[in-house]
């Protein structure tokens, strides 16, 4: 299956907002999103001869998007000072305590939170929850995407889920 | 406290991933089972978090801009790397083996050669040595002889070519 350059400008058209959107999800900042999604259809196009059509073109960049993502990642994260570990036990103190601060909005409060709850994940066990819960993925394409088996795909997302639900219960329970 | 048997399945159902005969089954477990009930009412917080998170949407100007910055990007060339790389996964085996008959194939070929040589040099050089000799001679060597003694007890011409061929062929005198 061969695809060109105009096939992929169509499909930046009709679909490059799920891939804005798991961007986004992984990395929970609209310009930083924005920059990465640029990021994924350029390396895309670049690897157009490389696509034989073994899973559909979205699962196809859905997997390029991870990469870059992560690689995206990768990079923020070795220019910072602070360890992975600091940085993800500051997020999830922060999730807790910056729900006292007066005058936000709760809806944002809890968007908040529920951002650096995800951030708080692994990326291997975020993109899992992002390409199921916000790109309604089945897991057989996310399977394809990530080049990862069923199984794993399934213990991800269970482990990803219990894990949210630790960090977003008290939240919930708060709100009652 | 110890899971439900039937547990794995939730997340499954949950996800859409049963149909048919299962899904009818785990729906008649999921009414006798607060464990399950309770996981799939977690699923759907988790996922009515996740979605108010991703609730965002690209500017429709930067997916014009960015359609458009495709569209005038130098074309992608099918690189060394990937070509071999998509190439390799096909053909390299077959190459490989093709490989390894060509070459045992020119190995046997040379082998081949190299006693024809040997055997009409030999029977050139060395034409009064009998056939009894030469048995004899093999036989005081314990059933092989190198090309060396052949040269000193080779007698006929003939003969000694056909027995000299056998022995480079591992047969015994």
């Amino acid at each position: 299956m061969f695809l060109n350059t105009d096939d992929l400008a169509k499909y930046i058209m009709s679909d490059g907002d799920r891939i804005f959107r798991t961007v986004y999800s992984m990395l929970g900042d609209l310009h930083e999103a924005e920059d990465v999604t640029q990021e994924v259809f350029l390396k895309a196009h670049q690897s157009l001869p490389e696509f034989r059509g073994e899973s559909s073109l979205g699962t196809w960049i859905h997997g390029v998007a991870y990469n870059v993502t992560r690689d995206y990642i990768r990079r923020k994260m070795r220019r910072r000072v602070r360890s992975i570990n600091d940085e993800q036990n500051s997020v999830l103190d922060s999730a807790f305590s910056e729900l006292d601060v007066e005058g936000r909005c709760k809806k944002n409060m809890l968007k908040e939170s529920i951002a650096r709850a995800l951030q708080a994940l692994s990326e291997s066990h975020r993109v899992v929850l992002v390409m199921r819960e916000v790109n309604e993925m089945s897991y057989s394409e996310i399977s394809q995407a990530l080049g990862i088996s069923v199984g794993t795909v399934e213990s991800r997302l269970f482990r990803a889920r219990e894990k949210l639900k630790a960090v977003l219960a008290p939240l919930y329970s708060e709100g009652d | 406290m110890k899971k439900c048997a039937q547990f794995r399945f939730a997340q499954r159902y949950y996800d859409g991933e049963l149909t048919g005969q299962n899904k009818a089954l785990f729906e008649k477990h999921l009414k006798n089972c607060p464990e399950c009930s309770a996981f799939l009412s977690d699923c759907e917080n988790i996922a009515g978090a996740i979605k108010t998170f991703a609730d965002v949407s690209a500017d429709e100007s930067f997916l014009v801009k960015l359609s458009e910055k495709v569209l005038i990007a130098p074309k992608p060339r099918l690189v060394f790397s990937s070509y071999f790389n998509s190439i390799s996964r096909r053909f390299l085996p077959a190459a490989a083996a093709l490989m390894m008959l060509v070459s045992s194939l020119a190995f046997i070929l040379s082998r081949t050669d190299v006693k024809h040589e040997a055997v009409s040099d030999i029977s050139k050089h060395h034409k009064d040595i009998s056939i009894e000799t030469l048995r004899n001679a093999s036989l005081s060597n314990g059933n092989s002889i190198i090309p060396s003694e052949i040269s000193v007890i080779m007698g006929d011409e003939g003969d000694a070519a056909v027995i000299f061929y056998d022995v480079l062929s591992g047969g015994n005198l």
